[in-house]
């Protein structure tokens, strides 16, 4: 890997985001994370030299709707990058964006991802996804309840009440961040009442569709210097592959979290990420992956994931916080999604996530998209200056 | 539990409705079209296999994406084989292919075909959680009437026994 120069994460802005906005279209709706993101830098739109823009292809029955979008995003007559990448949508925007600043060619990058699910029809739209010829008959969207089966499995109920508890803290946290969309109080009985969707993977456990728009600045270093609290990019890496399901079955193949968490870590020299790494905001489509991902993303023993929630581990005052946002499983404009995880990380280095803030400085911030046919990017931030060029 | 707070809109706000319909034609090319003529003609399941790591491929590929090479060997795998893993759906969604609500509840799980190491994704005929489970046998059902698709196979039925050499 070798950086042209350090690249720092200078404005944030978000959407409120909610389940009914039928006060704005798309475009005001982006527009609204827009403005955020340019006053908390303290720019205008004139100082934005590129674009990057994205959302799931068709969720809302709109193809390139980066050109409808203009009037929200401000990138009329500058450079401009349209990116789909399913549920990694957002994650590889914040690398699409942190690699054209770092490249050099553009000095101020603004990053947009957004959805507005409530237009378009999204179980429809993952399952058209899936390959017509091969899956399509089958797929229910991305409800699947395979990998809470096989945790049942391995751990009977407690797998059962400890994924209900993960849900629960992640409503409570959620209850802590005004701009996320589910803000409910919910107990553990909730969940395990709540409608079954595919055994045993319940509504509660399941992410909501949400409409809502996130926007991130992208600067050089140069620039970057200029800024009150530049958060620095430390590193990204995206884990592809074709194969949906091989976590089963007589050939396993390693999961992309696990592929992308090895590769993050050997290259940026982290040995123990639970003690290195101080918040992690992660791509959670349900709380039964969220226990899942903990053990891949973090190399756990079996069983070891299960004990950090059931001790509080994870909470924003725990040893290891993971989603104090309140995470997917509360808030959920798909194309925004993953770099809304980037965007909470970089609130949580500046300490400025308000009341979900994490109450301890925070060096290092890690945050994961997910999507696609099971795969992974990763983005890693730093207060620091990361790299000396 | 408390609902979620909704942004009021201040004016009366009007929304159209428009129901896309997309008309769409598949080529299913040589690798998948051999696979598929299996099905209709002979009630027989083809896969690919790759030389270099030994995997045999369900869909049929013609590159194995591991080794990064051509796999345009075939293998006959058997139209039986154990259960991995499986969703129970119980929450009606649309089916894409034709716009229609699936009824439920149906199950659909991840099959290891005898003869092999790949896996078909397909239909069950048990819905009842606790009579699936990994390395659970079951058979292929096939239609009458085939036409050269997936849904020859009507569903794969549970059997009541467990395979030997299923690990999960």
């Amino acid at each position: 890997m070798h950086r042209n120069r350090n690249v720092a994460i200078v404005g944030i802005g978000q959407s409120k985001h909610r389940g009914h906005r039928p006060d704005v279209n798309q475009p005001e709706l982006v527009y609204e994370a827009v403005s955020e993101a340019l006053a908390d830098a303290g720019i205008g739109m004139k100082d934005i030299d590129c674009v990057v823009h994205g959302n799931m292809e068709l969720f809302e029955g709109i193809h390139q709707p980066d050109l409808w979008h203009l009037l929200g995003d401000g990138g009329r007559m500058k450079s401009g990058f349209r990116i789909t990448t399913g549920g990694t949508t957002g994650a590889t925007i914040a690398c699409s964006a942190d690699h054209l600043a770092a490249s050099g060619l553009y000095d101020l990058v603004l990053a947009i991802g957004f959805e507005k699910q409530e237009e378009g029809q999204t179980t429809t739209g993952i399952t058209a996804m899936a390959d017509p010829i091969w899956g399509r008959e089958l797929q229910t969207g991305a409800i699947t309840g395979s990998s809470g089966a096989m945790m049942v499995q391995e751990f009977g109920e407690r797998a059962e009440i400890i994924a209900a508890k993960l849900r629960v803290l992640a409503a409570e946290n959620a209850c802590r961040n005004y701009k996320a969309h589910l803000r409910i109080k919910i107990t553990v009985e909730d969940v395990l009442n709540s409608r079954l969707l595919s055994w045993p993977l319940r509504l509660l456990h399941m992410c909501p569709e949400s409409n809502g728009a996130c926007a991130v600045i992208y600067a050089g270093e140069k620039s970057a210097k200029k800024f009150k609290k530049p958060v620095w990019v430390k590193d990204n890496v995206t884990v592809h592959r074709e194969e949906t399901f091989y976590f089963a079955g007589p050939r396993k193949l390693e999961s992309t979290m696990t592929v992308a968490a090895r590769k993050l870590y050997s290259r940026n020299g982290i040995v123990n990420p639970l003690k290195e790494i101080g918040v992690f905001e992660m791509y959670d489509p349900s709380s039964w992956w969220e226990l899942e991902w903990m053990r891949d993303f973090l190399f756990l023993p079996p069983g070891k994931n299960l004990d950090m929630v059931e001790k509080g581990d994870v909470k924003i005052e725990g040893s290891f916080p993971i989603n104090p946002s309140g995470g997917v499983v509360s808030t959920n404009p798909i194309g925004a999604t993953a770099l809304i995880r980037v965007a909470e990380a970089a609130l949580q280095v500046r300490g400025e996530a308000g009341e979900h803030q994490v109450p301890r400085k925070i060096d290092i911030a890690m945050a994961s998209g997910f999507g696609g046919t099971l795969w992974t990017v990763m983005t890693l931030l730093s207060r620091k200056k990361p790299w000396v060029l | 539990m408390t609902m979620t707070e909704e942004t009021k809109p201040t004016q009366d706000l009007i929304e159209i409705r428009i129901p896309l319909s997309l008309p769409c034609r598949f080529d299913t090319g040589p690798i998948m079209g051999r696979f598929l003529k299996g099905l209709r003609d002979e009630k027989r399941i083809w896969a690919t296999y790759c030389k270099s790591c030994g995997r045999t491929m369900l869909p049929p590929q013609s590159v194995c994406a591991i080794c990064n090479i051509e796999a345009a060997e075939w293998i006959e795998l058997a139209d039986e084989g154990y259960l991995t893993t499986f969703d129970v759906i119980m929450i009606p969604t649309i089916n894409p292919l034709t716009g229609q609500m699936r009824k439920v509840p149906y199950s659909v799980g991840r099959i290891v075909l005898d003869g092999g190491d790949a896996m078909i994704w397909h239909f069950l005929d048990e819905t009842d959680p606790a009579k699936l489970g990994y390395g659970k046998r079951c058979k292929a059902v096939w239609e009458e009437v085939r036409t050269g698709r997936i849904t020859d196979i009507r569903y794969f039925h549970m059997l009541d026994e467990w395979d030997k050499n299923a690990r999960p």
